[in-house]
Order: structure tokens, then sequence, then C-alpha cells
């Protein structure tokens, strides 16, 4: 199908490569992203463990379980799609890219339930932030136990932290921690969001029936981005939800 | 064109043993000691992204470039984290310097030198 | 030579349109390599004019001629427009974008139309820096340190730190460009150990370009969450630590610094084999020595943050980690020197610009072991020596390079070529003006200047005065190249196709090249540098 190769390409093959290369390097620059932000993470989980273990104990373990699995099987769909692609299936492909498009939305959807939830108890980070121990039992797994804030474990120093009492002080850790949670999930979902817009676009083109065994190319590589989206969830869902 | 994809049926078995493991996650959540769930979260999830990787974005049938580009951001940021953690992991426990006589000073001798000097320490920047 | 060869082909990628559209829509990579050339030249003399307004503030120890505000403002607009908007595409998006897929004889990088998008990044970065600037400026530095740019300063932090996020993401895509077109578009016969030094040098940028960057993105981001939003991440009254951002910075800009100066050194090798008439000393070494500098640069950022607060022990091993970086160079310089040794040594101007390199990066370098020594570093820290290492490693590095790079494929560029005698004198006089700019910053600085106020004691002012008028120099001598390669667009005499007689595939390609490179794609047979075998015939050829 010599239409699909661009001028500056000798054939298929190099173009298929190039472009399948590219994405894995541009998927690598992703890892740094996202990683810049785990390691934030992996900084402020090793200073203030206590607050990370009262943060994660007021997030949904239900609803981000269920994501998972949703996100799982969008990525179930994005696989089909691309074995259907390479399989002379085009409209079977642009079938399962829905799917996984669907199973994106839906996604997507539960966790603006999420933080819709967020909002209505003020634990968005700012000014209107408040977080009591007490008052989020209601998602603690194991229940009441006490926490111990020790302040000498502190690096950095407070000059205020004779004015503050521990619960003042884990207060404000936790509100760091859900800094973290409200800047991680919102980048990735900003990435689902591009994911599906590409999806569609992709999704459209196969409808058209423009796949087949020798281009596939676009659906290989929307892909991988998609599949990929879903491994920062793999990462983020127990480094969030299930910290004990 | 000589790309291969994985199978429908390798499709579906991958995915089941995802959702093994994402229903062995939440129950290792169980775990009460902090340090060994991190390790059991993250063994899964990276057991999740391996098998994504591998079966889902059809790398076991990619070339060693391939292979070397995927691996170039984990490595990358196996470095970020080690070197950076390496600080934070070795830092002066804070506990001694705010027993040490000067830290516990320090509040005094800023009043102080705020009478002494009261435009240094004004507020707000004049732009 | 022959008259044939004098005229230019007569549809090369210059003429193949003049109209706005041709250019603002071309993928071909030899233009959009005309269109960095214009910018960053135009971003260059924006970075130049605010050192020219500091050096002046500093001729003097009182404040006289800017208050100390517009004093920080004009050495953060210096910094971040020198650094985002100039070095780190310098070398890599001019001389890179036009040569990478010539010298390894393909039609065009990989993705053209990303090509063209990372100029346009580039582009929109640069004007949301500029936009900062006319509305009041800058004052955090280049480095936006938090939490002052997070929380306390009362400037444009967020446009200019959003210019330099968005030139990071073209400077991304012109990596990714770069190691997917080595990877998969190498003329056939071009094995990895053939491939000329330039690419090996510009393929290990990428790769720092590709791992880095994402991560001062992400910084970056992490401020703007801050600032903008009220997230606190790196604040400390929420507990959060302001080293943090250090460390994200520095993993990305400390690297950055081997993407202003690897792609320099890759200029170097082409420059020094071609005018020694030899191939390059321990080609191997030279190009392992580009990954190694790559790789280990990685592993050194903690040396900036030896005083920050950091953890003794993490110090100590960023400090041995940092004389590391020293082996891969030390390789480079011995092996040019080497390369140099019994040579046919033609003392061109690319040559002049290439032996400027190789003495003021080894003065830059070796002072850089200075630093890296967390004792001495302890009392240089903040002070002129630091600011003097690093102009000698960006400036007697990596623009020496550049400019070099720019007279050497210049005939190959625009067909033309530019006078050799004005081209030696301001080779010389960027040198001399350089040394009398910054070698006093040495000396003031080990006296303990401290780096960016705006006033200082007396007994300072007569290293400042010499550094003012070496700059004054300095600027002299980077306008005559401006002048005379306009200058050569329309009165310099046609170059042939290989007017330096060196080797390499573009200088196979016509000068100006055609759109597409090569009339046929090329087939390379032997080794990078033949150039011993067919000595006699260059003595006998050679113009000057």
């Amino acid at each position: 199908m010599t239409g699909h190769v661009a001028h500056h390409f000798d054939d298929a093959e190099q173009q298929f490569h190039a472009a399948n290369l590219g994405m894995w390097i541009f998927l690598a620059t992703e890892v740094m992203f996202f990683g810049s932000l785990f390691a934030a993470y992996t900084a402020y989980r090793y200073m203030f463990p206590e607050a990370f273990v009262a943060g994660s104990h007021s997030l949904d373990v239900v609803m981000g379980t269920i994501n998972t699995a949703v996100l799982l099987l969008s990525s179930l769909f994005v696989a089909l799609a691309v074995n259907a692609a390479a399989t002379n299936r085009s409209r079977a492909a642009a079938g399962f890219l829905v799917g996984a498009i669907v199973m994106g939305v839906v996604f997507l959807g539960i966790k603006a339930v999420e933080y819709a939830d967020k909002f209505a108890h003020n634990h968005v980070p700012g000014a209107h932030f408040q977080f009591h121990r007490e008052s989020e039992g209601e998602h603690a797994v194991d229940g009441e136990h006490h926490v111990s804030v020790n302040e000498s474990a502190i690096p950095g120093g407070d000059f205020q932290a004779g004015h503050n009492s521990p619960d003042r002080t884990l207060e404000k850790r936790v509100e760091l921690f859900f800094s973290l949670y409200f800047a991680m999930t919102g980048l990735h979902a900003l990435h689902m969001v591009i994911g599906v817009v590409l999806l569609g676009i992709v999704a459209y083109q196969a409808w058209r029936g423009a796949y087949s065994q020798t281009y596939f190319t676009p659906v290989e590589v929307s892909g991988l981005y998609w599949h990929f989206v879903d491994i920062v969830w793999v990462f983020l869902f127990p480094l969030l939800y299930l910290i004990r | 064109m000589a790309a291969h994809v994985t199978s429908s049926r390798s499709c579906y078995i991958v995915f089941g043993a995802l959702l093994v493991l994402l229903v062995l996650t939440v129950i290792a959540a169980g775990i009460e000691n902090h340090t060994l769930g991190i390790i059991v979260a993250l063994l899964i999830a990276t057991v999740k992204a391996l098998l994504i990787i591998v079966y889902f974005m059809n790398v076991r049938f990619a070339d060693w470039v391939t292979r070397l580009a995927v691996a170039a951001g984990f490595v990358g940021l196996i470095v970020l984290l080690a070197f950076m953690m390496s600080d934070y992991l070795t830092r002066d426990p804070v506990d001694e310097i705010e027993t040490s006589p000067v830290t516990r000073a320090a509040p005094e001798a800023f009043e102080a030198l705020a009478l002494l000097h009261p435009e240094a320490f004004a507020p707000g920047i004049s732009v | 030579m022959t008259t044939e060869l004098l005229a230019p082909p007569e549809r090369n990628y210059l003429s193949a349109g003049y109209t706005a559209r041709s250019w603002l829509l071309t993928v071909d990579h030899k233009r959009i390599a005309i269109l960095y050339m214009v910018s960053i030249t135009l971003f260059f003399f924006v970075g130049g004019a605010a050192a020219v307004l500091f050096r002046l503030e500093l001729m003097t120890p009182e404040g006289d001629l800017v208050i100390s505000e517009t004093y920080n403002k004009l050495f953060t607009l210096h910094g971040i427009v020198m650094i985002f908007l100039f070095l780190i595409p310098a070398v890599p998006a001019v001389l890179g974008n036009f040569l990478v897929p010539l010298m390894i004889g393909a039609r065009d990088l990989a993705f053209p139309r990303i090509n063209l998008l990372s100029w346009y990044l580039f582009m929109l970065g640069g004007a949301l820096v500029m936009w900062s600037t006319f509305v009041g400026g800058v004052d955090t530095g280049w480095t936006f340190y938090t939490p002052y740019s997070s929380t306390y300063a009362n400037t444009n932090v967020m446009l200019a730190a959003l210019g330099a996020f968005v030139t990071g993401f073209s400077s991304i895509l012109t990596g990714l460009n770069f190691i997917v077109t080595v990877h998969t578009m190498r003329a056939p016969g071009l094995r990895w150990f053939r491939l000329p030094l330039f690419i090996w040098a510009h393929y290990a940028t990428s790769l720092i370009m590709i791992l880095g960057t994402p991560v001062v993105a992400a910084a970056i981001f992490l401020v703007a969450l801050e600032r903008g939003l009220g997230i606190g991440i790196f604040d400390p009254k929420l507990g959060g630590d302001p080293l943090l951002f250090q460390h994200l910075f520095w993993f990305y800009s400390h690297p950055a610094v081997y993407i202003m100066v690897l792609p320099s050194m890759g200029v170097v090798s082409e420059i020094i084999a071609c005018f020694s008439r030899k191939r390059i000393f321990g080609y191997r070494f030279v190009a392992m020595s580009s990954m190694a500098i790559a790789v280990i640069g990685f592993f050194v950022w903690g040396h900036h943050m030896f005083v920050s607060g950091q953890s003794v022990y993490a110090g100590l091993v960023f400090s041995f980690l940092s004389m590391l970086v020293a082996i891969p160079s030390a390789i480079k310089v011995f092996n040019w020197t080497a390369t140099m040794h019994k040579g046919h040594v033609w003392l061109s101007t690319p040559m002049l610009y290439a032996l400027g390199f190789i003495g003021l990066f080894t003065m830059g370098g070796l002072t850089g072991l200075f630093l890296a020594t967390v004792a001495v570093d302890v009392h240089v820290h903040d002070t002129y020596f630091v600011v003097a290492h690093f102009h000698y490693i960006m400036v007697g590095g990596s623009v020496m390079g550049y400019l070099g790079g720019l007279h050497f494929w210049w005939p190959k560029i625009t067909g033309r070529m530019y006078p050799e005698w004005w081209g030696r004198f301001s080779a010389v006089l960027v040198f001399f003006g350089f040394n009398l700019t910054f070698f006093p910053q040495f000396v003031v600085g080990y006296l303990g200047m401290p780096r960016r106020y705006h006033t200082y004691p007396e007994e300072f002012q007569i290293y400042n005065v010499m550094s003012t008028a070496g700059a004054s120099i300095l600027g002299v001598a980077y306008l005559i190249p401006l002048i005379y390669f306009i200058w050569s667009l329309k009165y310099g005499p046609r170059a042939t196709a290989n007017p330096w007689d060196a080797r390499g595939l573009e200088w196979e390609a016509a000068s100006p090249p055609i759109t597409q490179n090569f009339e046929t794609t090329p087939i390379v047979t032997t080794d990078a540098y033949p150039y011993a075998e067919d000595e006699q015939r260059t003595e006998e050829t050679l113009l000057v």
C-alpha cells in the first residue's frame, strides 16, 4: 500500500517502525513526566506516613476499584481493536474502539463523582481545606485508631509548630496528600480526555475501513498511548487509595 | 508487514489475569504493616504493568531498539527516585537540630533582630 | 574546479518557494532549520541587550543605572532567554535539524510535521517569555526556585514559567525526531560506528532531551498549580519541601548543560578532523564519551544543592559522581588534540572557533571540578566564580561551537562563502573579548563577590570594569558575523558542493541542497572521516 507511505520513507515497514518507535520514545517522556509526580509522592510519603494513611482512608476504595476494572476493560478493547485491524477487520476494530471510548468516559464520570465528593467535604487543597480525622471514619476500613504526629519527624522545621495542635498539623500534611492526589489524578484525567479524542478519530477512520493487515499504524500507535494511561492508573490506584 | 499482534484469545487471558491481580491488590491492602503493604502493592502493580506492556502493547514481538525505548523511561525514573531519595533518607534527624541551643534561641534572636532593623522585616515587596 | 560545479542547482531547497506560506508551512528540515536560525538569533540579541544593561550597571559599585528590582529582572531575562530560547535550541535545532538527515543520507527527519510543530511550540514559548517581559518582567532568576517563585514573587512568574514549559515540549519533540531518524533512516551501509561524531553527539543530546525535559516540565507544572490554584506542593507551611523543586529542576537543568555543550562537541569533532586533514583520533572513544556524558550527566545534579540543605551524605555521593564527568570530557579534549598532532592544521575560521572551544571548555571544565568539591563549593557557591565557570562552558563552549559550525556549514546552508578575513578577525576577537569578560569574574568571585547583586564593595570595581570592557568587545565580535553573514547572502562568492574538501554525506549534496537532499540515496562503504588516504590530492586542491 504505497499510498500510505510518506515521501521520505522507503517503505511501509520503515514507516511503521518509525511511528512505533516514536510513540515509545514519547511514552518514555511521559513516564518521566508522571514519574516526577511519583517522586514527589515518594518523598512526602516518606516524610509524613500518618498523613498519607489518613488522607487515603477518606478516598472511596469501591469507586477506585471499579474505575480500575473499567480502565483495564478499556485496555482489553483497545488490544482487541489492534488485533482486529491487523487481521483485516476494520469495522470490528471500530466497534472495539468505541467500547474503549465508552469505558474511558465511564471512568471520567466516576472520577467526576469522586471530585464532587471532595469539593463537598472541603477536601480540595486551598483556603477552604478542612480535614478532621474523627469525622472521616466512614470510609476507614480498620475503624478508629490513634494517630500520633511526631513533630520532630518533620524535616525542614516549622516556625509555628508550637502554635499548632497535632490535629492542625496533621490537617496540613493531609492537605499536601490531597494536593498530590489532585495533581496526579487530574493530570491522568487530562491524558484520558486526550486519549478519548485520539481513539475517536481512529475509530472513525476504522469505521470507514481505512485499516488493514498492511496498514494499521494509527490503531497500534494510539493504542500504545491508551495502554500507557492505563498503566499510570495501575500504579496510582494502590498508591493513593490503598495506603494502610 | 512484519508486525505481529497478540491474538484475541491471549488478550482475554491477560485481561482475566489483570482482574485477578486487581482483586489481589485490594485484599493485600489489608496488610497492617506499612512497609510490607507498599512492597506488595508495588509488586502487584508492576506485574500488571508488565502484562499490559508485554501482551497488550505487543512488546513481545518488538525488536531490541523498541525494547530499549520501553526500558529507557523506567530506568530514568529509577535514577531520579534513587538519587533523590538518597538525599531524603540521609538527612540529619531534625529533632537533633530542634533541641540544639542555637535552634531553641532562634525565635528570640529573630525578634531581637527585627527590633534593631525593622526595615529588613517589612512585609510586602515593592515592584 | 570546473565552472559547472560553481553554479548552484536550479531547484534547491531555498528556491523551492519564496512566499511567507512556503516558509511558515514548510516541512523541509532545512527550511525549519533556517526558521530556527532566524528566531534564535533574535532571541540572542534580546538576551544580549539585557546583558549590556546590567554590565553597564556593574561598572560602578553603586546602584546608579537601575534599581535592584530592575536588575533582578534583567539577569532573569538574560538567563531565561539565553538558556531556554538560545543555547538549548542553538546547535541541535539549527545545525542538527539541517544536518542530521543530510549526514545519514536521509530525505528528511522521520516526522517532518512534528518538526514544524516543534518550531511553533518554540515560538509560542518565546512569545510567552517576551510577553512576561513587556508586562513587567520576572525576578526569580532563571531557576524559578520555590518558595519564592510559588508564593512570594510579585512578578509575572506564571507567563515566563509557562514559556519555559512550552519550549521544553519543543525540545522533547526535536530529540524524539532525532532518535527515531537515526535509528530508522540511515543510508544503506551506514553502520553505527560509521556515523559522523556530530550524529553521535546529537543522539546523546536527544537522550537527555527526552528523559530530562519532562521532569522540569513537571516541576514547573507543580509550581503553576501552587501559584495559580493555591494547591501547595512545595509550600513549607504545609510541610512541603522547597528542596524537592530543586531536585526536580536540576534533574533536568544539570543535564541541560550537556544539551548545550554536547552538540557543540560534535561540531568541533567535524571541524578538527576536516582542518587537520585526519581521521579523528580514537573515533569510538569520542563517540562513546558523548554517550557517557549523557548518562553520567543524570547522576550529578545534587552538586547544585550542596549548601541548600541537602543531606551531606547525598552531597558526598553527588560530588564523587560529578568528578566522573571529567573523564569522558577529558577523553574528548585529548583526542581532539591528538587528532591535530602531525595533521595538516589549517587555521581557517571554523578551526579558530574549534580551537577556542577546546581552550575555553577546558577552563570551564576544570573550574567545574573546583565547584564539584563540596568544601570549595561552600566557599564559592553563588559567587561570580560560578558565573564565570558556567559562562566558560556555555559561551566558551556552546556558542563557540555554534559559531564554528555556522561558519563551517554556511556554504552548505546558503550556497555562499563568507569573507574569510573578517571571519578569522571576529573569531579571534570573540576569544579575547570573552576572556576579558569572564576571567576577571573567576578572580572577583574567589575574592567573595556574590552573584545577583547590583551593588558591590569598591575594591571589586577594577574586575567589573574589565568585565564590562570585555563584554563590549564581545558584543562587537558577535555583531561582525551577523553583518558579514547577511552580506554574503547577496555578495558572497558561490560555494562549491564541498568548499573545504571535507568528508561526509552532507558534502556530497549540492550547495545549497535540493529539497530531497540527494538525487539518489547514497550508499556508504567507508568509515567516517576518510581523510588520510588521499592526503596528496587534498594538498593540491585546497584553495587557500
